[in-house]
């Protein structure tokens, strides 16, 4: 399925990635940002694939039902608790946005790290995208659902997408892909979990209590989180 | 596969389909295993689309690749035999064919992905070996997005077995794949490899794939096949809703494209097949008109020549001491940079010379010409006198190249026409032989018709020829200047090949060189000549292209040259007075830097001016990111003033003849299955800037070739970067192979993911939190 971005990405979001303190870049780089972010809209094709599953709760862990694909992790149980179901997606803004990045980190590094943010923004806005596509098409009336959760986020085992891309055909279907050591190519690309049950809930983010970067996190250290909250 | 000019082959229908249907493919390790595990099913679906009408079933080998079936507990030869056997168990019995057939692996090549060119030729080849042995009458690889992984499956395909090849690939809407490759870089790219017919198959129906099937039509002279889906998949379910009624009346219109075979993708069945073939028996495919264009591509563009096309000379080390310094480095960075600026000058093609004595050519000529395709899209023309380099380069080119060159003489015609065959290579002819360049137009003339008869013999068709009717200088042989022009003229009339010159070779000898080679390209291109091998970064030059294109009427309405001059205004004068270098580096001003430094060079030396002007305005900059004053992009424009600046004092030493400032050796690399470097190239800048000297290895680095280029370039500090936790255990394997090998090397680590502790855990000397901290660290290991 197509998605569409709009001008412009979230600029929020974008400074963040940046590095920039306040919540606008500062002047002097707008010009070039504003460049940056024309140029991934432009270059961009953004899709995506999904697929409801019933969760299945077994001796082994939390499975996704009528697969051998186990959500290993306190994390995913927490989010995924009071679920009955969840919706796996997979987006991607495909194979033209890692040749445009190629092609500006020999040119010009200062413009390759704004088209860099700007492409993890519009992939982010991409899974936003997908989340409520997926919603619209496989939530029930009268069903809730949580927020999205992604491998690699708390203790999710990155290593879940080379099981997950295969599961929803996503190399056929949008072009997306996994490599041995499980990094998504094209490289802006996400996929989630989202829970449903029949009654209110909130899903647990993973929070930092897992997290890789908790020693260093420069948004911790602010008293921020990541992952828009 | 000529039998079938008198009557469509019918091609069968979806076998994932088939097997849904039945109820089988699900929980039993994938479709590819059921070969094995009901054999029985499998020759029924095929029997089923034989009897349906089926002239050709495809084997259920789409995904029987050893990267998806790894861990089944069955080899890919056990697979695809019993996948093989099902469907001639089916086919003999009716006296029809088996294709076997070859999916995508699954995973991207390079550089989007991590397999590489080879890995993916041996997996294709290993289906190849075992579908060949096990009695398939033909190969067919389909649903490819990625050009690049259709050459290694075709190359795989002849090279392995004697069987025909097809090959088709899935498009959307817009007439390119997922991967950007358009249907006409297909075409081109397949026919010059030799496939015997070529296609669409999946990913759309009937009526979107038609005007993609009418352009593939326009675009090659072989046999073209389709095999549309049952329409589109719905978003919900991804069920196929067409019926075979109204997928057969969808198909009608594919009668008067002159198609040779067509049969039904994902969600059609052998309701579809048999109303296809009632739909076409006894009706003959109507003849194409024949092609006849001269093409040369990547996957993303496919450029047509038919008049002045300009190839880009500067990739070629020929006079150039920084070229031949950054290729004895192994520096892909400058013959890059070199790339980009011609493609954004106006050059439509490059070409790639990369010999130099003491140089390993052939495996340098397969390295820039990976490199190039990575990030730049113009296609490539490879530039040797040596026929192994021009094996290795045309082997991984990924599309359709030019070979520049061959000659009259007959040994070097007997070596490199075979390759530019197997290859699909476009060949530049030089009229020359044995006895030199002959003087007069007709002897010239004489030779290229030898050059056009080995084509022909060799099967080159003649649109892929290109005959070089060579500069000679003004200043030493004026009379000859016009025998080259009456040559080009002689070529093109009489032998309806295309043509190609050097240029600047005009002026050699003489002031104002520009001026008398602009003038020679405009009376040239008025002669006929179709590509011109310039330097596009000489405005001159580009000028009389696009003059001699609106003189000669192929600039319609001038559009191009009025977007080019119409408002074009006096170049501004660069350097702002009273600007300093610090200044210019702090706010990221590269002509300034420039210009501030030709300055300063004549007022103290080189090293002076690098300790005592740049190095300390770079450490401001680099204050000013700690405090959080100024900001990552604006510290890598500052960066990018100071590259500007030292390229000045590099080259100023260079033209002296000293050696090159280094205040150390520094390897750096993103560690095996990683590629995210992003952060890499960032310290590597920085690193530059301080004077230090970089051994860029790239990313998704083996740990053997970081500890051997350790060695053999006697590196005392090594920089390894990762982002994934996945790809943390190759860089620990790599620090541990760097420590067994080569205990005084010092090692830092960066990425993402990596933390101080855990820098310590894996046995790194030190972490580096950002690039600026990489400079901290060279300073203690290097000493100042």
């Amino acid at each position: 399925m197509r998605l569409t971005l709009q001008y412009p990405l979230d600029r929020v979001a974008l400074a963040r990635y940046l590095g920039y303190p306040s919540h606008q870049p500062p002047a002097r780089d707008l010009p070039l940002l504003q460049q940056a972010e024309r140029e991934i809209l432009k270059t961009a094709a953004p899709r995506c694939v999904f697929a409801r599953f019933a969760l299945a709760r077994t001796e082994e862990g939390l499975l996704l039902g009528g697969t051998k694909i186990l959500l290993e992790g306190e994390d995913i149980a927490r989010h995924l608790a009071g679920c009955h179901s969840a919706i796996l997606f997979a987006a991607t803004l495909g194979a033209g946005i890692d040749r445009l990045l190629l092609q500006a980190q020999v040119q010009d590094l200062a413009r390759s790290v704004m088209l860099d943010a700007a492409a993890s923004v519009a992939a982010e806005q991409t899974a936003e995208g997908a989340q409520r596509a997926a919603e619209a098409a496989l939530c029930k009336e009268g069903e809730y659902h949580t927020g999205r959760f992604s491998p690699g986020y708390g203790d999710l085992p990155i290593g879940l997408q080379r099981q997950l891309i295969p599961l929803l055909d996503a190399p056929r279907q949008i072009g997306l892909t996994v490599t041995s050591s499980a990094i998504l190519a094209p490289r802006k690309s996400v996929t989630a979990l989202i829970g449903i049950a029949d009654g209110p809930v909130r899903g647990r983010l993973a929070g930092c209590d897992h997290c890789l970067l908790r020693e260093k996190c420069e948004w911790r250290k602010r008293g921020m989180r990541c992952g828009g909250a | 596969m000529a039998e079938h000019k008198s009557s469509y082959l019918i091609l069968d229908g979806g076998m994932g389909t088939m097997l849904q249907k039945a109820g089988i493919g699900a929980g039993s390790g994938g479709p590819d295993l059921l070969s094995l595990a009901n054999p029985k099913a499998i020759t029924a679906i095929h029997a089923a689309y034989l009897d349906a009408g089926a002239d050709l079933v495809y084997t259920n080998t789409f995904g029987a690749n050893r990267l998806k079936t790894a861990g089944s507990g069955f080899t890919v030869e056990q697979i695809v035999t019993a996948a093989t056997r099902a469907a001639l168990a089916a086919a003999r019995e009716r006296g029809k064919r088996v294709a076997l057939d070859i999916g995508p692996l699954g995973e991207l090549l390079e550089p989007v992905g991590t397999l590489t060119f080879e890995e993916a030729y041996a997996l294709f080849a290993e289906m190849v070996r075992a579908g060949a042995a096990a009695g398939a009458d033909l190969v067919v690889i389909e649903t490819m997005t990625d050009l690049y992984e259709v050459k290694a499956a075709v190359l795989a395909a002849k090279e392995n077995c004697t069987l025909p090849v097809w090959a088709s690939m899935t498009f959307e809407e817009s007439g390119r794949t997922f991967t950007g490759c358009s249907v006409e870089a297909m075409a081109a790219t397949l026919e010059g490899l030799g496939v015997d017919a070529m296609g669409i198959n999946c990913s759309l129906g009937p009526v979107e794939i038609l005007p993609i099937a009418k352009r593939l039509c326009e675009a090659t002279n072989l046999p073209v096949f389709v095999k549309p889906n049952a329409g589109l998949p719905d978003p919900v379910d991804g069920s196929y809703n067409i019926t075979p009624e109204k997928f057969c009346e969808q198909m009608r219109p594919y009668l008067d494209l002159g198609i040779f075979a067509m049969g039904g993708c994902c969600g059609t069945t052998p309701d579809y097949i048999r109303l296809l073939a009632e739909m076409c028996r006894d009706k003959t495919p109507p003849e194409r008109p024949a092609v006849c264009r001269s093409m040369v591509c990547t996957p993303t563009r496919a450029q047509q020549i038919d008049g002045l096309t300009v190839v880009g000379e500067r990739i070629n080390p020929t006079g150039k001491k920084l070229f031949k310094q950054a290729l004895a480095d192994g520096n892909m960075d400058y013959i890059l940079t070199q790339a980009l600026s011609q493609k954004e000058a106006g050059a439509r093609i490059l070409d790639v010379n990369v010999g130099l004595p003491g140089l390993d050519e052939p495996a340098m000529m397969e390295q820039v010409v990976k490199s190039i395709q990575t990030v730049c899209d113009l296609p490539l023309q490879l530039d040797s006198a040596d026929p192994k380099a021009l094996a290795r380069g045309l082997r991984v080119y990924n599309g359709k190249p030019i070979v520049n060159s061959v000659n009259g003489e007959r040994k070097v015609l007997d070596a490199v026409l075979p390759l530019c065959k197997k290859y699909g290579a476009a060949v530049i002819g030089l009229t020359l032989d044995e006895g030199g360049i002959p003087m007069r137009a007709e002897q010239r003339f004489e030779i290229a018709q030898r050059i056009v008869a080995a084509c022909d013999d060799a099967g080159i068709p003649r649109a892929d020829i290109y005959i070089d009717c060579l500069t000679l200088t003004a200043s030493a042989q004026q009379k000859e200047v016009a025998e080259t022009l009456k040559a080009i003229r002689m070529v093109k009339e009489q032998l309806g090949v295309r043509t190609v010159l050097g240029v600047s070779n005009i002026s050699f000898g003489l002031p104002n060189r520009e001026l008398l080679n602009a003038s020679f390209l405009t009376m040239a291109a008025a002669a006929g000549l179709d590509l011109a091998i310039v330097n596009p970064n000489v405005d001159s030059m580009m000028d009389a292209v696009r003059a001699a294109d609106v003189l000669l009427n192929r600039d319609k309405k001038s559009a191009r040259y009025l977007a080019a001059y119409a408002d074009a205004v006096p170049v501004k004068t660069a350097a702002k007075k009273g600007m300093t270098i610090e200044d210019a580096i702090y706010r990221g001003f590269k002509a300034e830097a420039r210009g501030c430094t030709q300055e300063l060079l004549l007022k103290m030396g080189e090293m002076r001016l690098i300790n005592e002007r740049l190095i300390p305005a770079l450490d401001v900059v680099g204050a000013d990111f700690e405090k959080g004053t100024l900001f990552l992009p604006q510290l890598l424009q500052a960066a990018a003033a100071a590259q500007a600046a030292f390229d000045v004092v590099k080259m100023s030493i260079a033209a002296k003849g000293r050696p090159p400032v280094s205040k150390g050796r520094i390897l750096i690399a993103t560690v095996k299955g990683d590629i995210h470097d992003i952060g890499k190239n960032i310290v590597k800048v920085i690193l530059e800037n301080y004077g230090y000297e970089i051994i860029d290895l790239g990313r998704d680095v083996a740990p053997e070739r970081i500890v051997q280029t350790a060695l053999e370039k006697e590196i005392r500090l090594v920089g390894l970067s990762a982002l994934m936790t996945t790809t943390l255990a190759s860089m620990e394997e790599t620090i541990r192979q760097l420590r067994a090998a080569k205990p005084d090397c010092r090692i830092f680590v960066g990425g993402a993911v990596l933390t101080p502790s855990y820098a310590k855990k894996i046995g790194a000397d030190y972490y580096a939190k950002d690039a600026k901290q990489s400079v901290d660290i060279a300073r203690e290991v290097f000493g100042e």
